[in-house]
């Protein structure tokens, strides 16, 4: 089993968060239960469930502590500058894609990826993202009749 | 009318140009994303939602059944060719299928994974067939607490069955059920968790999650990954013919797998992967040579091919019978049949009748059209994967962005496609399963609506689950699992100790 504090604790975190919300709502009662009573049940065996993983994985981590080499093979970074350029690129095109339209975000989002996948150019990369953005135009916009966020361009 | 003058209104309506087309273009398409490692039936599904506004439900349900039996097709080709499976369906069949590769009977492993999923996928249409309707009929018999009970124990066997640990399988759904009661309350119509941002009334949609998950998350994975371009073992037409022996041993694995599969394609979860496993694990016990299991045993191929895509038709029943999705693919197709304003459920044949056989018989000509695609046209699918990493995974992640936006036309859910592929990585990094989340996102809504309108029947008594025979006779479904399994390592370990 994975040794992780950050995903339980994560669960734990949101769990608290639903359960404080559900007692906003009207929780009724089991004759008439009302729109808080599933929610607070659900969210109280997540807290129930999340806390009892995180403090079993403190204690297993704990013991690891005292056996550094296993706990160093164990972990690997899933973390690189490729993975921060996809996220970062993720988010800049849900951030941006109603200010600067879609098919332009479209464009600068697919020049992004392509560089960060191993497009050696920005010339290439940029060549991609807008041969891409007129393919997507034509087939989803033009063809398929879907409507997407102009933009600046309005 | 009976069932094969049924069939054979179904089977006129089926070879009409327009749903030939649809069924063509569907197992095309499944073809070829299961032969893409990265982008599967869900993806392909997810992507093309947007695109059923437009079509009639019969020719979106026929479009979405072929993307999804073809991509078990599909899977086979990169297992059997490069070790590396399309999809997860057909992670076993690298075993045997490799082998066989690597000892020159690349051909004939392909044969007998192509004939083995056209017979299991004919025999389980067979068996959606006969058996949708009966038990549409009996779920006319229930009720909320019958259906509470369904859904429930579906989430239940869910946890019990996804990869890796429990707790973490039960932490998934449990979180799943949470982000499914955002928005709009299914009973009184009040707002819950929307904190007043108007987009979120509808509640979060789990078609963006289900991208996210699934297609970003994979982007992220292949693209942090230092290959590209998979080298691929070419297979010429005249080297595709099994030898006699090769078809007489694959003939019983291929009919167990198929009936295996079917049965096993009705739980929810990642059925398909479950009888794969399932079929692998019999025809070792069951072969004269269980020692040529993992050194290119045909068996190894025959049975773990059929029995995915005899699953693959198996998952349909509970859809088409229930209305209720009991695999993150089927929700897509109950998705995009509620475009087309049908809701499938027990009076779905009995309302359209000519969708059913049409989809029925479709699903016998698309078995047709995989076979005639597959065999010949192996070489073909396989160049795609030449395509290297670099520019795949960027038109996948482009593809995702678009069709997200094209089906809600909601900038919402690009951020929950975005955030969902970003949490996606992290999951997977640590050990969760995604599929109970996805389902969990799906039925919750159904599991709060049956539990509630339960109480209301009996005025709070929770003993209405266990007093309604059918509702206890689905609670009791795990309890019999727990006890089958408990027995079946009781006698495990009882045998070396008597000799």
């Amino acid at each position: 089993m994975e040794q992780d504090r950050s995903i339980p604790l994560f669960l734990l975190i949101i769990g608290f968060g639903f359960l404080f919300y559900s007692g906003k709502y009207t929780i009724g009662s089991l004759t008439n239960p009302g729109v808080g009573f599933f929610p607070i049940l659900i969210a109280a065996g997540l807290v129930g469930l999340a806390g009892v993983f995180l403090w079993q994985t403190h204690r297993s981590l704990a013991f690891l502590r005292r056996s550094p080499p296993k706990r160093a093979a164990a972990e690997e970074s899933i973390w690189g500058g490729k993975a921060y350029g996809v996220i970062a690129t993720l988010i800049a095109f849900a951030a941006l894609h109603a200010v600067l339209g879609f098919w332009v975000s479209v464009s600068g989002a697919m020049a992004a990826l392509l560089r960060i996948a191993g497009v050696p150019s920005w010339k290439r990369a940029l060549l991609g993202g807008g041969i891409t953005a007129v393919i997507s135009y034509l087939v989803f916009e033009y063809y398929l009749g879907a409507i997407f966020p102009e933009g600046f361009l309005r | 009318m009976g069932v094969f003058d049924n069939l054979l209104a179904g089977f006129v309506q089926a070879l009409n140009p327009g749903n030939l087309l649809f069924a063509f273009l569907g197992v095309t398409l499944g073809s070829l994303v299961g032969v893409l490692p990265g982008i599967g039936p869900l993806g392909a599904m997810s992507l093309l939602l947007g695109t059923t506004f437009g079509m009639s439900p019969t020719h979106s349900l026929i479009l979405f059944a072929g993307i999804y039996y073809g991509s078990m097709y599909g899977g086979s080709t990169t297992s059997i060719l490069l070790n590396v499976p399309g999809e997860s369906t057909s992670v076993v069949t690298c075993i045997d299928g490799y082998k066989m590769t690597l000892k020159g009977r690349a051909g004939a492993a392909l044969f007998i994974a192509a004939a083995g999923s056209f017979v299991a996928g004919t025999l389980s249409v067979l068996g959606l067939m006969l058996f949708a309707p009966p038990l549409a009929d009996l779920a006319l018999k229930f009720g909320p607490p019958e259906y509470f009970s369904l859904t429930a124990v579906g989430l239940i066997i869910l946890t019990t069955i996804s990869s890796g640990s429990k707790v973490k399988a039960v932490l998934m759904v449990l979180l799943g059920v949470l982000i499914s009661t955002i928005g709009m309350d299914p009973v009184t119509g009040d707002q819950r968790f929307t904190f007043g941002i108007l987009s979120l009334s509808q509640g979060i949609d789990f078609i963006p999650m289900a991208m996210g998950l699934f297609g970003i998350t994979e982007v992220l994975n292949i693209i942090s990954q230092k290959s590209d371009a998979a080298s691929v073992h070419s297979v010429r037409l005249r080297e595709m013919l099994p030898t006699r022996e090769e078809i007489r041993r694959s003939i019983g694995p291929t009919f167990r797998g198929s009936i295996v599969g079917f049965f096993i394609g009705l739980i929810p979860g990642p059925a398909a992967v479950i009888a794969s496993f399932t079929s692998y694990a019999i025809e070792k016990r069951l072969s004269k040579h269980p020692e040529e299991f993992g050194h290119g045993a045909v068996e190894g191929v025959a049975g773990p091919e059929s029995a995915n895509n005899a699953a693959a038709g198996g998952a349909f029943l509970p859809l088409i019978a229930l209305g209720i999705p009991f695999a993150p693919p089927m929700a897509l197709v109950l998705a995009a049949l509620l475009i087309g304003k049908i809701m499938p459920g027990p009076t779905f044949i009995q309302e359209h009748p000519d969708m059913f056989w049409t989809f029925i018989a479709s699903m016998y000509i698309g078995n047709v059209m995989l076979l005639a695609l597959n065999l010949p046209l192996v070489g073909l699918f396989v160049s795609v994967l030449r395509t290297p990493a670099r520019i795949l995974m960027p038109i996948v992640a482009i593809l995702c962005l678009i069709g997200v936006y094209a089906v809600n036309s909601s900038s919402v859910d690009v951020w929950v496609l975005a955030l969902s592929g970003i949490g996606g990585y992290v999951l997977r990094a640590k050990g969760y399963d995604f599929a109970p989340l996805v389902l969990a996102v799906v039925l919750g809504p159904k599991v709060e609506v049956y539990f509630r309108q339960s109480l209301f029947m009996s005025a709070g008594d929770l003993s209405i689950f266990f007093s309604r025979p059918i509702s206890l006779a689905i609670l009791l479904i795990p309890v019999a699992l727990i006890t089958v399994r408990l027995l079946v390592s009781g006698i495990r370990k009882l045998k070396p100790l008597g000799g």
